[in-house]
């Protein structure tokens, strides 16, 4: 089955559970930093961080800073790690 | 006001003077450069980052050159300011510093700051929205005494003021940092709020246990001028 962007909010959503100190933490392609509550600079380096250890990629600046949403980040994770 | 100083915007050739501009205004008269202690690294290495960073131009955070005003007398660069305005781009200012120090700090070293991370959410002050945004302002032993600091803020406030919807201008300093709360009275700020912690650990990191949010109304202001 080939991975989409709910394969990747699956496999997202224990660490963001983990960062954001919420068990029950829902997280969809929508989902933004305003969504969430805590998700600031600090808990968003230790996100970005997790997130790119998960896959062994590195966001590049350029992709990073046009991430609106958490489906933003799912798609350049889709196309660093396939 | 002297004729003789003249405030531009910075420019990719400003980049040394802004990386000493950003360190002694986050100094705040102390040896404590928070990115050292909080990342684990030595100044002249963070120095190096820094500039790396600021050459990356990323606006609308307090680590942008282009973002920055800079007063020069004689040629010489004497002082500097940080002006944006919050979330003009769709992102809050601390999300796009972060991005940046992603870029110029490695995994590891973020990884490991995870626990200092916490002592410093202890002192996290939110910005507003739409609101003018001041930071690192710095000025030299040469430039002092000539009001160098206000201009550069009613400069940023002058150019800003038409995209700050919020109609206000805010700036956040260390509690401890009496000429700054001097300088931001005398360009009109007043304290709105403030966040105090009792966790000592985080004298480990930045300059004091408090942070005092100050702010400015735009509309209506007369002193908001062309000066410079």
């Amino acid at each position: 089955m080939a991975r989409d962007e709910n394969t990747i909010i699956e496999e997202i959503t224990p660490i963001f559970r983990e960062i954001f100190d919420d068990p029950a933490l829902v997280i969809t392609p929508q989902t933004t930093a305003r969504d969430v509550d805590g998700w600031d600079s600090l808990t968003h380096m230790s996100l970005i961080v997790a997130v790119e250890g998960r896959y062994k990629i590195k966001f590049g600046l350029g992709d990073i800073v046009k991430f609106r949403n958490v489906g933003d980040m799912c798609r350049v994770v889709l196309k660093l790690h396939g | 006001v002297d004729d003789d100083v003249r405030i531009r915007r910075a420019v990719a050739d400003d980049a040394s003077f802004l990386v000493e501009a950003i360190c002694e205004a986050e100094k705040a008269g102390t040896d404590r450069l928070s990115y050292c202690r909080i990342f684990d690294l030595d100044e002249e290495d963070f120095r190096r980052r820094l500039n790396g960073m600021l050459l990356e131009d990323l606006t609308g955070q307090e680590l942008c050159i282009s973002d920055f005003l800079v007063a020069e007398i004689e040629g010489d660069l004497v002082g500097a300011c940080c002006g944006w305005v919050e979330g003009a781009n769709g992102s809050p200012s601390t999300i796009l510093k972060a991005n940046l120090l992603l870029f110029g700090i490695e995994a590891q070293r973020i990884r490991a700051a995870k626990e200092r991370f916490g002592w410093l959410a202890q002192l996290s002050i939110e910005r507003e929205p739409g609101a003018i945004e001041i930071e690192s302002v710095y000025v030299r032993t040469r430039g002092r005494g000539r009001g160098i600091a206000g201009r550069l803020i009613e400069r940023h406030l002058l150019e800003l003021r038409s995209s700050a919807t919020a109609g206000k201008a805010q700036v956040i300093l260390t509690t401890t940092n009496e000429m700054a709360r001097h300088a931001y009275e005398k360009a009109g700020f007043r304290p709105i709020a403030e966040r105090h912690s009792t966790d000592v650990r985080l004298l480990e990191l930045v300059p004091s246990l408090g942070k005092l949010l100050m702010e400015r109304p735009l509309m209506g202001d007369a002193s908001v001028n062309g000066h410079g």
